[in-house]
């Protein structure tokens, strides 16, 4: 059964779709320096936020089910972890590519993006642990999650510690009106997109339990063998 | 003997220097100034051209630039896709499964 919410989510994602791509593609100015390369960051940072977001999810629904190891806290805690692998590889991804058109390379090893790499492999670490782990994984998961959400206060402090060619994360509201707007519709749709995604994926981790119930009973009843 | 390497190291460091920071003058460059002054069309050909190879060079930068944000957007929407493939797959499995076991069990159970 579909949450409620499941629906005008649904709708909501796809009325601000097309307009946050007009808002890109047309109606937010040409960055001056950076020419349309800048489009890029419309998405590349609201997705680096959702990814904050997803591993401090992970992190925090990890500890509660550390704590009182309640299914359900498991279940979002997957769910994160999941989309927080999604996220990282498109912000690796995107920025690779803006990285291409703005500095000429395809990756540098500067302290912003090593940090970022790092946070995906440990998100990526966190579910092959989850799926290939075995009986008692999603313990030792919980514990792989907590120590990535450590690394996001990191990344973000990296360009304020060290001098690094990636830009501050203070330019926000040094933007034009237009592209102001533009960034917080697409982070809008970004949010609902990324709220949507992890409701799916929670539903999915009740079924996998719900499958592990009736599988139970049937061995209970002396029905399966 | 050493004062005299010193003059001649200050002296090969400060030469270039100051032939650097002095203006470039010659008799063909004052002329073809004179001719740009007098010669209002000429200036302008110049001008254009030049401002077509400028243009060339920022539309060419642009283009490329676009081509790079073309990439960006369609690998977030591929990635996305085949992460909702993969949710959909899964769930269609897991869903089927359920039915498959629990029909099982209900046929074992009203068996007598």
């Amino acid at each position: 059964m579909r949450h409620k919410l499941f629906w005008p989510a649904l709708a909501l994602c796809a009325v601000l779709l097309p307009l946050s791509l007009y808002l890109i593609f047309h109606w937010a100015p040409v960055d001056r320096e950076l020419l349309y390369s800048q489009k890029i960051f419309y998405w590349h940072v609201p997705n680096a936020m959702m990814l904050f977001v997803a591993v401090f999810v992970c992190g925090i629904a990890s500890i509660m089910y550390l704590r009182n190891r309640k299914p359900e806290w498991d279940d979002i805690a997957g769910a994160a972890g999941a989309l927080g692998v999604l996220l990282g590889a498109i912000v690796l991804i995107s920025g690779s590519i803006w990285g291409r058109a703005a500095w000429g390379v395809w990756w540098q090893w500067d302290q912003r993006l090593t940090t970022s790499l790092l946070l995906w492999m440990l998100m990526l670490g966190y579910v092959l642990v989850r799926t290939y782990g075995g009986a008692g994984s999603e313990r030792l998961a919980a514990g792989l999650a907590i120590f990535a959400m450590a690394d996001v206060p990191l990344i973000y402090l990296s360009v304020f510690i060290w001098k690094t060619i990636h830009p501050k994360a203070s330019v926000v509201p040094t933007l034009a009106a237009e592209m102001r707007v533009t960034f917080w519709l697409s982070t809008l749709l970004f949010t609902v997109l990324f709220a949507l995604l992890i409701g799916v994926r929670v539903m999915i981790g009740r079924d996998a339990r719900r499958l592990h119930r009736v599988r139970e009973q049937g061995l209970d009843d002396g029905i399966l063998e | 003997m050493r004062f005299i390497h010193i003059l001649v190291v200050l002296g090969a460091l400060a030469g270039p220097a100051a032939a650097q920071d002095a203006p470039y003058h010659s008799p063909m460059r004052t002329t073809c100034e004179d001719e740009l002054r007098k010669d209002k069309d000429w200036n302008k050909l110049l001008r254009d051209q030049l401002r077509a190879g400028v243009h060339e060079e920022d539309a060419d930068l642009m283009l490329r630039n676009k081509q790079h944000v073309q990439y960006a957007y369609a690998a977030m929407w591929v990635l996305v896709a085949i992460f909702l493939g993969f949710l959909y797959r899964k769930q269609q499995g897991l869903r089927g499964e359920i039915n498959r076991l629990q029909k099982e069990l209900d046929e074992a159970r009203k068996k007598p």
